[in-house]
């Protein structure tokens, strides 16, 4: 709670003294009498004391897992459980930064008799992943408004939109591009591979006894080793990534919301699967799998400082260089790296440049926060165009993901592209 | 799965809350008002036909505002071109029309306060809200003393005067502080109306304190320890204040 002056009455005492001074030089007792309306005035806002709002606040949302772009209704009750009046409140509700008040306002102002409880209500749209509202802010005013208390409620509510309906179509995915390189070998599997000359010592339950007793040739059938890839979900959350579209909300929620979908997804497919950040606070989490580990990750990505709505105190963040070292020194041999990052400055295409070169394969997602209404807007996609073609160039597929699509879409629509 | 539209976001307006910004327009206007009546400035009429003007003049600013806010620029901007016609031939009218000259040099220096009052709280322009609510009250303030200056009349309308310049200050920062904190699409009737009936309730006292002090004063004293009176009086609020 903090308290401040808001100083909305410095000066009144002179107009008391203005008025006062013309009525005296004028000899002109009505005007001396203005003057006492300005005394009134100026001894009227030291009458109150600062508020001391002691509320309670209740969140319904009508549907708290809707589908994707549903509208979702949240209602807002406030009620003052303090003893005293409440003469000037502001309320501000802390809707998530990733979702969209399509109708209504989550803001409201209203004056609370003890015990009396205002009701205010607006829709946001859902979008991808589990959005946590934040705390509700609350600005309390004595009735001059000479003070003003800022306070925050806290009520935790959860809208969560799972994005997928089906998995698979990013598993498939995810196999075909992330565990390409992987699956390319022969070995010990279920799917056919390849035959080849039998060698001593190899398996016997992958020789090839039939042709052996149909030619008397030893061969050895080789199956598509399946393995699993080991991969790290790096999400973009410099201060820059934060850009927004009018009205939208910014590239880091996107990431993070995408990063919620792959990583569900990435276990699905029995995935070791880390989560890192590039940020001011240091996130890490150790790639790993298992319904713990799964837990453990869905609440890095709710809670984790780094991905929080507002963006960092830029004297906060170290230089990315920094930051890719210190990621590159955690990195275990042969760990992928999916980047997540809306592609708003040149330096992030080098530094998943530096990945791919150090030898974690890097798929970069990109969530499209440009828009095309100002030239400068315009020109800011034209660059974000420009990232992305120069990592295509070297080989790092990009998928682009424009968010009023699912994800899915995206990914799928990519596979074309990344696979010719 | 097909695309879907990217939604309409509502636009948070930070014009300040409508109700309050209305309220601060009148009551300039009934500072102006107050006076014409107090020294009986209104024989001509002219003075009422000048605010009535000034009146239409603002209404149409705020029109025009409201057209260009919702995207139909070419007929907001013209209303708003209007609108400032209408307030300049107002401003004419204050000039030429009173046969004395401090009535005209009031009736100007109070029209223009009105005006610039309304630009903060419209706002014609998106910037500089709360200094030009300032200088408009304050002008208004003055205008006040000066109706006072020019002609003597009964006490309760100079009042009135004063404390309705006070009070447009008071109501128009309320509109644009809500308006910054909450914006027009939030509800704010409630907060608006008890901070309305609130301050008027202190004007009204601020107005029988001064009928109260003159009722005092005028049959007994004279004017030196009149003054002195109500210098204490000043003197005693300015301690309080400290």
């Amino acid at each position: 709670m903090s308290e401040h002056e808001t100083n909305r009455w410095r000066g009144v005492g002179g107009t008391a003294l203005l008025a006062g001074a013309v009525g005296l030089l004028s000899a002109r007792p009505s005007l001396l009498l203005v003057g006492v309306v300005g005394v009134v005035f100026a001894v009227y806002p030291r009458v109150f004391s600062p508020p001391t709002p002691d509320l309670k606040l209740d969140r319904r949302v009508d549907n708290p897992t809707p589908n994707f772009g549903e509208a979702v209704r949240v209602t807002v009750s406030l009620t003052n459980v303090g003893s005293k009046p409440l003469f000037d409140l502001r309320v501000v509700d802390g809707v998530p930064a990733s979702l969209v008040v399509t109708d209504g306002s989550p803001r409201c102002g209203t004056a609370l008799r003890p015990g009396e409880t205002q009701q205010f209500s607006y829709s946001v749209e859902a979008t991808h992943g589990t959005h946590a509202f934040e705390p509700t802010i609350v600005v309390a005013r004595d009735p001059s408004g000479a003070y003003e208390v800022e306070t925050s409620v806290v009520e935790e509510t959860e809208l969560v939109c799972r994005a997928l309906p089906a998995d698979a179509r990013l598993r498939r995915h995810t196999i075909d591009c992330i565990g390409k390189i992987a699956t390319n070998r022969g070995g010990q599997g279920i799917e056919f591979h390849s035959s080849r000359d039998y060698r001593h010592g190899d398996p016997l339950s992958q020789f090839d006894w039939k042709r052996y007793a149909r030619t008397r040739e030893e061969t050895t059938i080789e199956y598509q080793v399946e393995q699993s890839a080991r991969l790290v979900l790096l999400v973009d959350a410099r201060r820059v990534a934060y850009r927004a579209p009018p009205n939208r909300p910014h590239g880091v929620a996107y990431s993070v919301a995408a990063a919620e979908d792959l990583l569900e997804g990435l276990l699905d497919a029995h995935n070791d699967v880390g989560l890192a950040a590039l940020g001011c606070d240091d996130c890490w989490l150790e790639p790993g799998r298992g319904p713990q580990h799964r837990v453990r990750a869905r609440r890095h990505l709710i809670t984790h400082e780094t991905f929080s709505a507002m963006p960092h105190d830029p004297d906060d963040e170290p230089a990315l260089d920094e930051q890719v070292d210190t990621l590159l020194g955690r990195l275990g041999a042969s760990t992928q790296v999916i980047l997540l990052t809306p592609m708003c400055d040149p330096e992030i295409t080098r530094a998943a440049r530096t990945f791919e070169v150090y030898g974690h394969h890097v798929t970069v997602i990109s969530p499209d926060v440009t828009s095309d209404e100002t030239l400068g807007q315009r020109l800011a996609a034209m660059d974000r165009q420009n990232c992305i073609a120069a990592l295509r160039a070297v080989g790092i597929p990009v998928v682009e993901w424009r968010p009023s699509t699912p994800l899915a879409t995206a990914l799928s629509a990519s596979a074309t592209e990344v696979e010719p | 799965m097909t695309a879907t539209p990217t939604p309409t976001a509502i636009d948070v307006n930070r014009r300040p809350a409508r109700l309050s910004g209305a309220a601060a327009v009148l009551l300039a206007m009934t500072a102006l008002a107050a006076v014409a009546v107090l020294g009986e400035l209104d024989r001509s009429g002219i003075v009422w036909v000048t605010l009535f003007v000034e009146g239409v003049g603002l209404t149409l600013l705020a029109l025009g505002r409201g057209l260009r806010t919702k995207n139909q620029g070419v007929a907001g901007h013209a209303v708003t071109a209007t609108g400032l016609v209408v307030v300049a031939v107002s401003f004419g009218l204050a000039v030429t029309e009173p046969s004395d000259v401090g009535v005209r040099v009031w009736l100007l220096v109070g029209t223009v306060a009105a005006f610039l009052v309304a630009v903060a709280v419209v706002p014609v322009v998106d910037r500089w809200s709360r200094r030009l609510l300032k200088v408009g009250a304050s002008i208004l303030f003055v205008s006040v003393l000066l109706g006072g200056l020019v002609s003597l009349g009964p006490l309760s309308t100079l009042l009135v005067g004063a404390v309705a310049a006070l009070l447009v200050w008071d109501v128009g920062e309320h509109a644009i502080g809500l308006g910054e904190q909450l914006g027009r699409t939030a509800p704010t009737t409630r907060v608006e109306l008890t901070h309305l009936a609130a301050s008027l309730f202190v004007g009204a006292v601020a107005v029988a304190v001064g009928l109260l002090v003159s009722g005092l004063g005028t049959p007994t004293l004279s004017f030196p320890s009149f003054v002195v009176l109500v210098l204490a009086m000043v003197l005693f609020g300015i301690a309080l204040r400290n």
